[in-house]
């Protein structure tokens, strides 16, 4: 199954017209969270704020299955220190 | 078979031989139509041919042993694959394919080193052009080490841009993330960036070049010594 990884910034929209064969909705998924890892990593060595960035990702008919928000994925690696 | 005519020939090697030595090799020379996805090596198999493109683009991959791809280099009518057969290496280093519909001249691994033997100057010209292609693989290094993937992005882009007719090129973005070493969703980005620029556009599996000094403004750092040193290595050789 095809699936599309369109990125969102404020607003604007991205879309990935292209899309990438998984054979498992969750392969498709954990990949989408290594390429917003990917992006938001580039952002912060271009010295680039993370603000309102996500990106969704739909199957082939256009249903979208998940709504990464950069801040989120970028949240999670972040420890708090004691 | 018929024998090329060296003036029709656009393969930049071919056409720099002097007459008689080309005369030598001419024989050996079949025409073949290559689109894009033919593999003509595989890494680790023996080379059958030789190929000197006249127009199209291939692309040199390196694969680690988990099966990660990265371009290791690029070429069109400025060269021949597989460099690793001027050496007298029988087996590919790595994995070529054909990204954009090329068409070739191709000679036997047999034939090729039998002119590298016997003839001088084709030995001349590729052995240069090996060194070439060494110092373009240098510079994607240091590229890949420092510059951003919206640069390295156009620097791909100029590159390809170099080796066909006209400023259309069909490159899939899933051509590009490899090329890249990124993943996809990097490059649908960083063409959004360019084409935002007004030095692109981009559409489905193509990118078409709409200012080429800007975009060579943009790549600056990351474009043009490796071309710089090509056209001083292929200058005055006979």
């Amino acid at each position: 199954m095809r699936y599309f990884f369109h990125i969102r910034d404020h607003g604007e929209t991205i879309l990935d017209e292209e899309g990438d064969e998984f054979d498992h909705p969750e392969d498709a998924a954990a990949s989408a969270v290594q390429a917003v890892q990917e992006l938001a990593s580039a952002r912060i060595k271009d010295g680039l704020v993370i603000d309102d960035q996500r990106l969704d990702l739909c199957d082939e008919n256009g249903v979208l299955l998940l709504s990464l928000s950069f801040q989120d994925v970028v949240r999670k690696q972040l420890k708090p220190q004691a | 078979m018929d024998i090329p005519l060296q003036t029709a020939i656009s393969n930049k090697l071919l056409a720099l031989l002097p007459a008689a030595d080309f005369e030598e090799v001419a024989g050996d020379l079949q025409h073949v139509y290559l689109p894009r996805g033919t593999p003509i090596g595989t890494s680790g198999e023996p080379i059958d041919y030789l190929y000197f493109l006249t127009s199209g683009i291939g692309s040199v991959i390196a694969r680690t042993p988990d099966g990660h791809r990265a371009e290791a280099g690029l070429f069109g009518f400025d060269g021949y694959v597989p460099t690793s057969a001027v050496a007298d290496v029988e087996l590919h280093s790595h994995d070529v394919n054909i990204q954009v519909d090329a068409e070739a001249y191709r000679m036997t691994y047999a034939d090729f080193r039998r002119a590298m033997e016997t003839n001088r100057n084709f030995s001349r010209v590729v052995v240069r052009a090996m060194e070439a292609f060494s110092i373009q693989l240098a510079y994607t290094l240091v590229s890949n080490a420092i510059h951003d993937v919206t640069v390295r992005l156009a620097r791909w882009l100029l590159m390809c841009h170099d080796r066909v007719q006209g400023d259309e090129i069909a490159l899939t973005h899933e051509y590009l993330a490899i090329m890249l070493a990124v993943r996809r969703p990097s490059v649908t980005t960083s063409l959004h960036l360019l084409e935002g620029s007004g030095f692109i556009t981009s559409g489905r599996g193509k990118v078409t070049i709409r200012n080429r000094p800007g975009l060579q403004m943009f790549a600056r750092d990351a474009y043009g010594r490796p071309e710089e040193e090509y056209r001083r290595l292929m200058k005055n050789l006979f």
